[in-house]
């Protein structure tokens, strides 16, 4: 995985690198430069797979940077980190193929939450591609890219595994849902649902909540507002994961519900076949496991 | 532009790079620079035609540059220090540009001599002036109206 920084001030290259490297990466290389120009040398010749660049810098500006490495045809994801807001340029960003802008200041876990979705392996593939989760228009992520959100997310271990297609039953009651929907349309596209384990020990490890809260909020069949907050934010970091290659924008969190009882929408949804669906399977020592199924809708 | 607004913008950019938060201090009328304000540095904001200042004392730039760059404060260089209060003011510069007008630019921070300001424009009425510290130690941040950055010699 390469990784190129972009940006006028040492002291924000310093920043950027020292986030990304707090993400756990197999051969990670990471190289700063501080103008588009120098940028763009770099790029034809290293060919970096994530470039993190400013907005402003002399010689030759971030948009700019985009364009000519657009105009040379170079398959690379580019993100800019900026103060930049205006709607004007951000859309000028988004039309030229930006995957996403961060905005300054920001703290190492805004820049994972933006970074990660755009992690690829050692071979520089795409850690989504794999075969069995990309059929059709909505590529679900891999059991890989899963476990490095969750592990950069929270403060404990997370294991992730791919499980057998689970069935819908009363276990799965209360659960949270998370609808996941395309920008462009605002249709949803897929949908995650966290059984109640899941839901409390992802939720109650990102604040390092003691396992006995963790454990009381099973029992009692319920999420606290805190854990509950926790989960969006997770589910909202995997939507930048969910990869839909009909171009109709980009995958955004829509809603998320708890959801009390059997629901007979959802039981249909778990009805769907392997290729539709993935089913984890999550533990964290100390905290329990749980399961966590994303099903396209 | 708010002082409320402009004092979030602060306080923000500050707390997230800095080893230590920000406090504003409101109550205190003194607009002038003090004394202890080693380095100031002018951003100007268009086409809004405002200037943004920065003033801040030498230990607390080196203890931001050192928290931004990850070293020890003997480490700091004089390059490090400006470096780092530059990129502080180029954020709060960019997002207060972004409250005044959505297609505005920012323009490079300029390192001016606080004598040189203090000598000569001292007259100068801001429209906003944040007083605030951190660590015990004061910052000042004012907004002025038109392009101060023509005035002055870079260093």
């Amino acid at each position: 995985m390469r990784i190129l920084i972009v940006d006028d001030s040492k002291a924000m290259q310093v920043i950027l690198r020292r986030g990304v490297e707090k993400i756990d990466c197999d051969s990670m290389e990471i190289q700063v430069t501080d103008d588009g120009q120098k940028a763009l040398d770099i790029i034809r010749v290293w060919r970096p797979s994530l470039v993190l660049s400013d907005w402003h810098m002399p010689e030759m500006t971030g948009i700019e940077l985009l364009n000519a490495i657009n105009r040379e045809m170079l398959d690379i994801n580019v993100g800019f980190v900026t103060t930049e807001t205006s709607s004007e340029r951000v859309k000028e960003a988004k039309n030229a193929g930006a995957k996403f802008i961060l905005n300054k200041p920001f703290n190492d876990e805004a820049l994972h939450q933006t970074v990660l979705p755009y992690f690829t392996d050692n071979t520089g593939r795409d850690v989504h591609e794999g075969g069995l989760l990309n059929e059709g228009a909505i590529t679900l992520p891999s059991a890989g890219i899963i476990t490095k959100i969750l592990n950069v997310v929270s403060k404990s271990t997370v294991n992730v595994e791919i499980a057998s297609s689970a069935t819908y039953e009363s276990s799965w009651s209360p659960c949270l849902l998370g609808l996941f929907a395309d920008t462009e349309e605002n249709k949803v596209r897929a949908i995650a649902i966290l059984n109640l384990p899941a839901a409390c020990i992802l939720g109650g490890s990102i604040d390092a909540l003691p396992a006995s809260t963790v454990q009381s909020s099973i029992v009692s069949r319920t999420i606290p507002q805190p854990i509950l907050d926790n989960c969006e934010k997770l589910l909202r970091v995997i939507s930048a994961t969910i990869k839909d290659q009909s171009n109709k924008g980009e995958m955004q969190l829509r809603s998320v519900n708890f959801v009390p009882k059997v629901f007979p929408k959802i039981e249909s949804l778990f009805q769907k076949p392997d290729s539709e669906r993935v089913d984890y399977e999550i533990s964290i020592p100390g905290y329990g496991q749980g399961s966590l199924t994303i099903i396209k809708s | 532009m708010n002082k409320k607004e402009l004092s979030f913008i602060i306080k923000s950019a500050w707390d997230t790079y800095s080893a230590t938060d920000l406090v504003l201090n409101p109550q205190k009328d003194n607009k002038d620079i003090g004394l202890d304000v080693d380095y100031l540095f002018i951003s100007c904001i268009q086409p809004a035609n405002k200037s943004l200042l920065l003033g801040i004392n030498r230990i607390l730039a080196t203890q931001l540059a050192a928290k931004m760059f990850a070293m020890s404060d003997n480490e700091i260089t004089e390059e490090h220090l400006i470096d780092a209060s530059s990129e502080i003011l180029n954020i709060i510069a960019g997002n207060t540009k972004n409250t005044f007008n959505e297609q505005g630019s920012v323009g490079i921070p300029l390192h001016i001599d606080p004598s040189v300001f203090i000598q000569h424009y001292k007259h100068l009425q801001a429209e906003d002036v944040i007083l605030a510290s951190s660590d015990n130690k004061p910052i000042y941040i004012a907004l002025f109206d038109g392009d101060l950055t023509t005035k002055f010699v870079t260093h």
